[in-house]
């Protein structure tokens, strides 16, 4: 496919700039996204780029702003995620029988139990900072990247260089860690950053339902507020329309990165259903 | 009833037919010419005749055939049309559950309560026609009117109101509480009623038609539904001037006029309400013509819609609710006097007006009291005491034992205890419509927080009204957003009495404040009331329980090519049962 | 099983929650509740007896239909769920069908002709589809369609009629149409993805070159061959897309004002209706669970070489 490396590198750039304005949001943000920057609701001008909300807070500010509490629900709930699902997926994977028979079963079980209602129940019950949200998505969403990293170990552990190893006396862990772990490592990627797309929009999905944390910036809560407090009816589109489009474009991004990334490893790989 | 006015209508008609061609069509109510939404006779029998001459001479101009109906429903009382009305929660359908947590929903047009209030703090009778207290008003005494029948057409008489005064007690419902000085109420023919009290109630209409008001209910429905939890009236039995018709789960319910109500029949004939999950939602239904009335609007939304044509908004000075930031005055730091007294100095109305609205806002200057509410009852010697000065108020906390320094660039409070001052607010429950108290609490960060050094988080229970109620009793600082017309009187300044049932909401304990409430509930004379209201406030200004920010008007917006009327004696909340039982249907349109 | 289970997370949450609820719902009947009836409630709901025996009897009584009380309906928890259930279901059946239907025959498609400028076009439009967050389409969806173009109504599920003439199907449907659209949009992508994955491997296997090798028109091969091998997989990944369904039921129920379970969700998320959101986790769960059987039972009609019984997940 043409222009398969452009889509790689334009991907991977997006996401690289989300990380910079977010990295360097103090220096970029024109005001403090809390404080009282001007009038209410004021339409955009030099001072505001995209005017101000209906707190007075700059609302350019804040979108810039809220691409922190994005990534770090996107990439710390991936990293969660990722690390338990390769763990248990190796060790299931690699040693079978009943520890993998056991394994599979509490995943059958558990993955009939949708994901983002239980999340929902346990938002309300926890009430988490964002950094505990991240963790229990990670935790729930994880579930799914074990099944497909054990499917890809399960392969491994009867080829040639694994059994071969194991026939020269290496210990288990020796050989999961040295043998299998690189073998899944690039599926381990792949999936990483679907993950890290999934859990952006649903923790901004969380926001939406207004079940964010208030003292954070997010773009979900920026559009929940938006649009329950007449952004609509007043047509402020440079309130309800950014945040929206910030969040398509890291998905975006992300999706395409993974996509691109996926081909390479190996094109049959299945690891887009999260 | 027609009949009976034939003759008059046809000698109008011949008075005034000469005028008949020089009478235009009026762009609002059909058929009014003078433009005061009533269509008298005279007007009708003009717009008769118009008719007439267009149809015979085949020419255009008056009104036409359903347009004339229109008028003549108006001239004779007779209710025509539709008025849809949004509201925003399946709380504010009608909803069997209603029943367990206050009796019968007072405000839902179906049920009446005995009296009601007007916006000038004035009662008019509503189920009664008229009452009268004892000297030592400690007795009140309501005649309810003959031939009253609830809309199953038994008679109402005084022991439905025995009886649902008995109810609500016998079953232990919320509302009970609201009669809480009620003794007994007996009798005394069928169609007077007496209220014994166990202390002076100078206001009791304003307690019985007022948060939340107490509705009366048939007994021969209800006497046979033992457990009001579980069990409801499934016809909705009132006496008020619209009967239930029907209703879709979830969605809306119909009602319509009650043609043997025992008061002025209303003009329009239907009421449905709509369930619109948002108000954006309610807005565009507005502006596309699916709902005529939507209440509570936001200052910046209402405005957005004026000059919208066929949409009319009305704005009520005062009309929404006063906020104020409200101590708990039991828990530290909130527990020493001087400290509440030094951030009475540190509240900045005016930013805190501009950030809400500042067109719809008024900074209250007085401890409590809404002067363009409660007028002259307000204490002059206590007005701007509070106002706001940072410098004052750091040399007060200094005063007061607090140390204020500068760590890493910021202001950091300590307190008598050398441990840094941090105050957790909750937000949610009255204050949090419209999201006014996060724009309180955004100002006050500024001046808190970063200048005087008090760390401030904000827990969000906006949702969780039975957390929030439990917080407020806990955190030192949260908000108060009661509307208006509890700052509208004296005897409203019982909110920071310490009752024998409990704390107020402020945990405000002032002996020489209790004895003094006690006192105002035993005096009926004026002049002797306004000198207690004024010592009350003095203590208020010196203990600073609470520190008053604004009162906020409110808005309402409606299909002003539909309806007329819609601008006066509109409450808070739209239920109140005046407003649909005074607008007049203004176009055939309305006939659907 | 699964359902055991999530009754025993329920379970646990239940009594982990902070001031038990039995109290906080008698706070909104009464005053001061009367101790007579906290003890009675106590009683009935079994609070007085041992921690183990009250959780066989909360699991019995979930079998039983017993699934709690509900806070802020005052209503038995079944009840109110089982009358928006089939709301939920009024959507969420044609957006299934049709997302599976358009879905398969989409993916078929773009994996068969792999790498052609169709299944480019189709492949980015499919991607930038999934990465649009769904909220923000549905309420873009809303604006446009039923506001500037004022084709659909706003939202509700019926107009003012059904108040004089009852529930007409007519009418539910023209409010249905957008909720069906946008959930169809959400979950398109997804069967579109496993359709074509599933489709290239299809397409790579031996029998599939032969049949190209032996000149085969192209077409007939894809529908005689390809197309029913790679549906095979399909079955069971669609069952467990209905928890993805349901999520995205949540946003388009509360956006477009649908009272189904979606919005319930969201309303018992606004009164912190807790035992309400632990019924409605239960049907969610039950939901796909039933999809699942119901995969399993279709699988052999679709493979005959598998019988009823075996494990078709395996």
């Amino acid at each position: 496919m043409p222009g398969r490396n452009a889509a790689l590198y334009l991907s991977l750039g997006v996401v690289l700039v989300y990380c910079a304005v977010a990295l360097f949001a103090p220096v970029i943000a024109p005001f403090d996204p809390f404080v009282i920057s001007g009038p209410p609701l004021a339409p955009p001008d030099a001072a505001h780029l995209l005017g101000t909300n209906d707190l007075a807070q700059d609302i350019f500010s804040r979108l810039i702003w809220g691409t922190r509490a994005t990534l770090i629900l996107g990439f710390l709930g991936a990293v969660v995620s990722v690390v338990m699902g390769t763990t248990v997926g190796i060790v299931a994977g690699y040693y079978g029988g009943r520890i993998d028979e056991a394994v599979m079963r509490f995943l059958d079980v558990m993955m009939t139990i949708p994901f983002f209602p239980l999340l929902l129940v346990l938002t309300i019950f926890l009430r988490p900072g964002i950094y505990v949200t991240a963790v229990i998505m990670g935790l729930l969403g994880g579930l799914g990247s074990v099944r497909i990293i054990r499917s890809q170990v399960l392969s491994l552990a009867v080829a040639d260089f694994v059994v071969g190893t194991k026939a020269l006396g290496a210990r288990d862990g020796y050989i999961m860690a040295r043998h299998i772990l690189p073998n899944v490592l690039p599926l381990v990627g792949v999936k990483f950053v679907t993950s890290a797309q999934h859990f952006m929009l649903v923790g901004i999905g969380l926001g939406f339902l207004g079940m964010g944390d208030p003292n954070v910036v997010d773009w979900g809560q920026m559009i929940e507020r938006a649009s329950k407090n007449g952004g609509i009816v007043l047509g402020l589109w440079w309130w309800l329309i950014p945040p929206g489009l910030a969040v398509t474009g890291i998905s975006l991004a992300l999706a395409w990165f993974a996509y691109a990334c996926e081909e390479r490893i190996n094109p049959r790989f299945q690891v887009m259903r999260v | 009833m027609i009949d009976r006015r034939k003759p008059g209508i046809i000698l109008l008609c011949c008075a005034v037919f000469f005028l008949a061609c020089c009478v235009p069509a009026s762009a609002g109510v059909p058929g009014d010419a003078d433009g005061d939404t009533l269509v008298s006779e005279g007007e009708l029998s003009t717009a008769i005749q118009g008719y007439l001459n267009a149809t015979y001479a085949g020419g255009s101009g008056g009104l036409d055939r359903a347009a004339l109906s229109l008028a003549a429903h108006n001239t004779l009382n007779i209710p025509y049309g539709q008025v849809v009305a949004a509201v925003s929660s399946t709380k504010d359908l009608l909803q069997p559950a209603y029943i367990d947590a206050k009796g019968v929903p007072e405000g839902s047009l179906i049920y009446e309560g005995l009296v009601t209030r007007t916006r000038d703090k004035d009662h008019i009778g509503w189920l009664a026609t008229s009452w009268e207290p004892s000297a030592d008003g400690m007795t009140w005494t309501f005649h309810i009117p003959e031939g009253a029948t609830w809309h199953d057409g038994e008679p109402v008489t005084a022991s439905d109101v025995v009886f649902s005064y008995d109810y609500l007690k016998e079953k232990g419902l919320k509302n009970s509480g609201v009669l809480k000085h009620v003794t007994s109420v007996e009798p005394l023919d069928d169609t007077t009623v007496v209220y014994y009290c166990d202390c002076c109630m100078p206001l009791f209409p304003d307690i019985l038609s007022t948060g939340p008001g107490v509705a009366i209910f048939p007994e021969h429905i209800w006497s046979i539904i033992e457990n009001p939890a579980k069990q409801s009236d499934p016809e909705y039995i009132g006496s008020g001037p619209f009967k239930y018709v029907s209703s879709v789960s979830g969605d809306s319910y119909k009602m319509e006029a009650y043609g043997n109500y025992h008061g002025t029949l209303p003009y329009v004939d239907k009421v449905v309400r709509k369930l619109y999950s948002s108000q954006d939602a309610q807005i565009l239904a507005l502006k596309k013509g699916e709902v005529d009335y939507v209440y509570d609007l936001a200052p910046a939304t209402a405005r957005s819609l004026r000059g919208e044509k066929g949409i009319g908004v009305t704005q009520i000075p005062a009309g929404g609710k006063a906020y104020e930031v409200a101590f708990t005055c039991d828990v530290y730091p909130a527990n020493i006097t001087e400290f509440r007294q030094a951030l009475s100095h540190a509240v900045n109305r005016n930013a805190m007006c501009m950030v809400i609205d500042s067109s719809a806002t008024e900074p209250t200057d007085t401890v409590f009291l809404v002067p363009s509410l409660a007028g002259d009852q307000v204490n002059e010697d206590t007005n701007g005491l509070y106002d706001c000065d940072l410098e004052k108020a750091k040399t007060m906390l200094a005063g007061a034992g607090f140390t204020l320094k500068t760590e890493g660039g910021k202001n950091v409070l300590y307190g008598p205890d050398n441990m840094p001052v941090t105050i957790t607010i909750p937000l949610g429950d009255k204050a949090s419509i419209n999201q006014v108290d996060e724009k309180i609490v955004q100002v006050l960060k500024e001046d808190w927080d970063a200048k005087l050094g008090i760390r401030i988080t904000v827990e969000n229970l906006q949702a969780d009204s039975s957390a929030y109620k439990k917080r407020i009793g806990e955190t030192a600082v949260h908000f108060d957003g009661m509307p208006g017309f509890f700052h509208d009187d004296i005897s409203r300044l019982d909110n920071f009495q310490k009752s024998p049932r409990g704390h107020n909401y402020y945990h405000f304990d002032n002996a020489t404040f209790n004895d003094l409430i006690d006192d105002l509930g035993n005096t009926m004379d004026a002049a002797q009331r306004q000198a207690i209201g004024d010592e009350l406030q003095m203590i208020l200004s010196e203990q600073v329980p609470c520190i008053p920010v604004c009162s906020m008007d409110s808005f309402d917006a409606y299909r002003s090519d539909r309806f007329a009327g819609f601008d006066a004696l509109i409450l808070e909340g739209g239920g109140d049962i005046n407003i649909f039982s005074h607008i007049k249907p203004a176009s055939t349109e309305v006939n659907r | 099983m699964a359902f055991g289970i999530s009754v025993t997370i329920m379970f646990v949450i239940l009594h982990l929650m902070p001031g038990d609820y039995i109290t906080l719902y008698l706070e909104g009947i009464y005053v001061i509740a009367p101790p007579e009836v906290v003890l009675a409630y106590n009683q009935a709901y079994g609070l007085d007896r041992p921690l183990i025996d009250q959780y066989f009897s909360y699991f019995l009584g979930v079998l039983q239909g017993d699934w709690g009380y509900s806070l802020s309906y005052s209503r038995p928890v079944l009840d109110v769920i089982s009358e928006k259930l089939v709301w939920t279901l009024v959507i969420l059946l044609p957006a299934t069908i049709l997302s599976i239907i358009a879905g398969i025959a989409i993916g078929a498609y773009s994996g068969w002709r792999r790498g052609s400028k169709a299944d480019v076009t189709l492949l980015n439009g499919m991607i930038f589809l999934r990465a649009i967050p769904s909220y923000w389409l549905a309420l873009m969806i809303l604006l446009v369609f039923a506001f500037y173009l004022d084709l659909f109504p706003l939202g509700g599920y019926v107009s003012l009629s059904a108040l004089d003439t009852g529930i007409d199907l007519l009418d539910v449907m023209n409010h249905a149409a957008l909720p069906i659209f946008t959930l169809f949009f959400f979950s398109v992508t997804g069967t579109y993805y496993l359709m074509r994955n599933s489709m290239l491997m299809t397409a790579g296997e031996d029998y599939i070159v032969t049949a190209r090798a032996k000149g085969l028109d192209d077409m007939t091969i894809l529908r005689q061959h390809a197309l029913k091998n790679a549906m095979l997989p399909m079955v069971t990944r669609v069952a467990l897309q209905c928890a993805g369904m349901l999520t995205g039921s949540i946003f388009v129920e509360t956006i477009f004002s649908w009272p189904g379970i979606g919005m319930l969700t969201f309303e018992a998320l606004q009164v912190r209706d807790l035992p309400l959101l632990q019924g409605i986790l239960l049907m969610d769960t039950l939901i796909v669970i039933v999809a699942n059987i119901g995969a399993d039972m279709i699988y052999p009609f679709v493979d005959p070489r598998v019988e009823v019984g075996s494990d078709a997940r395996a």
